[in-house]
């Protein structure tokens, strides 16, 4: 009796002690299960059976990142070169892809840890700004609103497989990005790893239809092999990426000011576009860092670091050295005439100092005759005559030498600058090159700002915004502020002309499509202390003079410990 | 009546017993032999004081009200705007050219300053005397004139050209306010003489100006001379007045009007001096605390 009775206490006191756990073990699986079904991937909306989701993919595969970010590789001459540790624009901070990420194809290197593959299901790597975890979304008979960034899954995993890495290149992120329905039905199924690398991969980085950033979300999509083939199956891993290949638009309306050495930008707000972070300000001829002289030749002066000096001739041609110091030249049309200017990376006036009758090296085009082209004189092949008045550009074929380009200095509407212009816009047009050079562009597209909007010339309408690609020695200054309206140019040289034009740049550090060109011109200037010293006034600044070390003691100093001193022997007293 | 009448002799006390027990001299006041008997009384005073002075506040709303309790009085700090021209022009080395208004023309700009006196010592039925220090700011600037303009072209620049002057001065400054605290009238006239400097900086958009390797910087020693008179606005609202007495310490808020002879000829000690002074009137606010 007792017997039974003691092991009716302890059944008893096990089920006491056993209710809390499980209770406990209740609540839990109802906090826990929402969880773990939005890791999941949801039942295809496709009626394609996975037979209970258990052929070929057990539903266990988990894809998840071994990194919070992953390593980034820019391709320089030729090579994939780690980045991982190089600052980021903020925007882009730490991973995103700009327009010059996708002009340097971008490769972006995931290292994925992976469980539960059972042999039946691989992965593949999708994008797109929809949840490409939708059978639909990858195709399946419908128009795909996601892109492929990896070769179909072939690869079985099994239980022994833990890691994994994926490449993926911002070209192929950004492909169908502006229109994802161009995406041919069939691609989905095919991916040529060689594309984001040919000529054709450079039009993805046009995509982006606004200078709106976007997000593009990279899937890492465990899918069924074997069975129910291209169903997801398990977790997958998906990263965001900030896509933003679209500067926005020019400042509507830019005006100019000189003064000595130095040039006043002004330019009214092209409206209130969060995409705006700032403004660059570009001259042509480029301007030099240190300050130059007045009016006269400052010939064989070494040019400031950060971009080509620009020097005046007797004649007034300006002359332009470039970065290494080469001679190059500029030939003055006359009044109101165009102006060519010339990037010389290859040749020097080795004569000495640079004069108005400097050479241009016609590179490729053969005609390099260092010494032919003589102020006054005609020159005879493809150099450029820098006396001022004869502005001749002789070349067997009538181009324009390479390395240079035309300048129109004259004012309103013709002052304008080849290099400036050098913008395309969204949806195609122009030409960019991936080294930075500025290929010949096409009748410029005007862009539409988010000012004025409406219809362009030519009828194309655009939602505003653009990318310029002006070779970085133009850059003459920048502004980290969205709400800034003004920027002096200064280190320039008096008496030459130059084209300024003003660019919005973003978070991204995209570089926008160039205002209208203005023209203006540098002039020595006479401010007070210049008219006060040459009308007569003697006033040297900080000296006590004539009066000795007594007046060299501040008097200032003195009078005022002498009235405190007389002030406190009255109280004393 | 009989209380009330106490009560407005003793508030009519009060004022000076807070200076008794801020500053000693007036002990001497009251009289040396008499020294512990006047405490006494002090003491006596200001604990009734203390009592009544709620009700006096209700019984006696407009009479004397400056006559109450004050907070010490030791400080004078004025800020103001002055119209200000400084007299560059007038260099004998410049021989009657005009470098200064061909760059700025002949309007004056807003000069801003501020002066902090210290009432240091008080003389009776006259007022306070003591030193002062001080500071202003002015700026002209304008477009920097072409060079060598061309026929029709422009004459002026975007360039900024421009004089910055910072007057620095120390005075010795007397205050009669024994028409304020002894008469109730809420004027307060004053003057003040020193000697001075002003800081000067000729600059243009590219920074400080250059001549021949002469920088347009510098200081001009001078002499400081003003004459003015502060309207006390304690009188417009005793009440508050004294609140702002009791929660800042501030006696007195006044207006003030001032004429200033800022003279910066070098003080004979600078041979060239860039002259940077000028007379000028100044408007604004005055505390005492």
């Amino acid at each position: 009796m007792g017997e039974r009775r003691a092991r009716y206490a302890a059944g008893r006191e096990m089920i006491r002690r056993v209710r809390p756990l499980a209770a406990f073990a209740a609540l839990g699986a109802i906090v826990v299960a929402p969880g773990v079904a939005r890791a999941q991937i949801p039942p295809s909306s496709s009626g394609v059976s996975s037979s209970g989701g258990m052929t070929g993919g057990s539903g266990t595969e988990n894809v998840s990142s071994a990194l919070p970010n992953p390593n980034r590789a820019l391709l320089q001459n030729g090579q994939y070169v780690d980045v991982t540790n190089n600052p980021r624009p903020l925007n882009l901070n730490p991973t995103g892809v700009s327009f010059s990420d996708c002009e340097q194809d971008l490769k972006l290197t995931f290292p994925i840890v992976v469980s539960g593959f059972n042999g039946g299901s691989g992965i593949e790597v999708w994008a797109g700004t929809t949840d490409c975890t939708q059978f639909d979304a990858r195709g399946n008979g419908q128009v795909p609103t996601c892109w492929r960034l990896s070769p179909q899954a072939q690869q079985l995993l099994d239980p022994t497989t833990t890691s994994m890495s994926f490449d993926v290149y911002a070209r192929d992120v950004m492909r169908y990005l502006g229109a994802p329905s161009a995406n041919p039905t069939a691609d989905y199924l095919h991916y040529d790893s060689t594309w984001h690398s040919g000529p054709q991969g450079e039009s993805a980085c046009r995509e982006q239809q606004s200078d709106a950033a976007v997000t593009v979300n990279v899937f890492f999509v465990p899918i069924q092999v074997s069975a129910s083939v291209g169903q997801a199956t398990g977790t997958a891993y998906q990263y965001a990426l900030n896509t933003d290949t679209v500067a926005p638009p020019p400042p509507p309306s830019v005006t100019l000011g000189f003064g000595d050495t130095l040039l006043t930008v002004n330019w009214v707000s092209p409206g209130n576009d969060p995409d705006i972070a700032g403004f660059a300000v570009w001259t042509d001829p480029p301007g030099a860092s240190a300050a130059g002289g007045g009016g006269s030749c400052n010939c064989g002066s070494t040019p400031g670091a950060g971009g080509a000096s620009s020097y005046v001739g007797d004649d007034g041609a300006a002359i332009s050295v470039g970065d290494d110091g080469a001679a190059s030249s500029t030939s003055s049309g006359g009044e109101g005439g165009s102006t060519l200017v010339c990037e010389d990376a290859g040749a020097s006036d080795s004569s000495g100092p640079l004069d108005a009758a400097a050479d241009v090296d016609s590179g490729a085009a053969g005609a390099t005759d260092a010494s032919d082209a003589q102020a006054g004189g005609g020159p005879t092949d493809g150099s450029v005559d820098a006396a001022g008045d004869a502005a001749t550009i002789i070349a067997s074929d009538g181009a324009v030498p390479p390395g240079c380009h035309y300048v129109n200095v004259a004012s309103g509407a013709a002052c304008s600058s080849s290099v400036l212009s050098s913008t395309f816009v969204v949806g195609g047009g122009g030409t960019v090159t991936a080294d930075g050079s500025v290929a010949p562009a096409p009748a410029p597209t005007p862009v539409a700002t988010t000012g004025e909007g409406g219809e362009l010339e030519g009828g194309v309408t655009l939602s505003g915004g653009g990318i310029s690609a002006i070779p970085p020695q133009y850059k003459g200054g920048e502004v980290d502020d969205r709400t800034a309206t003004q920027l002096t140019l200064t280190g320039l040289t008096n008496g030459v002309n130059y084209v300024v034009a003003v660019t919005s740049v973003d978070g991204s550090g995209n570089v926008g499509p160039v205002s209208t060109p203005q023209c203006a011109q540098p002039q020595p200037v006479d401010d007070f202390w210049k008219t006060y010293k040459q009308e007569g006034g003697g006033a040297s600044g900080c000296a006590l003079e004539g009066a000795g070390p007594v007046a060299q003691m501040p008097v200032f100093g003195a009078a005022v410990a002498a009235i405190l001193a007389l002030l406190r022997r009255r109280r004393r007293s | 009546m009989k209380h009330s009448r106490w009560v407005e002799r003793l508030g009519a006390r009060k004022r000076w017993v807070g200076r008794v027990g801020a500053r000693k001299r007036w002990v001497g006041r009251v009289g040396a032999g008499n020294r512990w008997g006047a405490s006494a009384v002090v003491l006596a005073v200001v604990a009734f004081a203390a009592v009544s002075a709620r009700a006096q506040d209700l019984e006696l709303p407009s009479e004397g009200v400056h006559h109450r309790y004050e907070s010490p009085e030791h400080f004078n700090i004025q800020l103001g705007l002055s119209p200000f021209l400084p007299n560059v022009d007038s260099d004998p080395a410049l021989h009657g050219k005009t470098p200064f208004a061909d760059a700025f023309g002949n309007g004056h700009t807003l000069m801003i300053n501020a002066e902090i006196d210290w009432e240091a010592l008080r003389i009776p039925h006259l007022g306070t005397l003591g030193p002062g220090l001080g500071i202003g700011y002015a700026n002209f600037s304008g477009n920097a004139a072409v060079s060598n303009p061309t026929p029709g072209g422009p004459t002026t620049s975007s360039e900024q050209t421009s004089l910055e002057i910072y007057p620095f001065y120390a005075v010795a400054v007397l205050r009669a306010d024994a028409f304020w605290h002894e008469y109730g009238v809420p004027f307060v006239p004053y003057a003040k003489i020193g000697v001075a400097t002003s800081l000067w900086r000729a600059s243009n958009t590219l920074g400080t100006s250059h001549y021949n390797g002469i920088a347009g910087e510098g200081y001009t020693l001078g002499t400081q001379m003003s004459l003015g008179v502060a309207f006390v606005l304690n009188v417009f609202d005793p009440y508050a007045a004294r609140e702002f007495d009791e929660s800042m310490g501030v006696n007195t808020t006044a207006v003030f009007v001032e004429w200033s002879d800022a003279s910066r000829d070098g003080l004979l000690v600078q041979s060239d001096p860039l002259h940077v002074g000028g007379t000028y009137w100044t408007f604004g606010m005055a505390f005492t605390f």
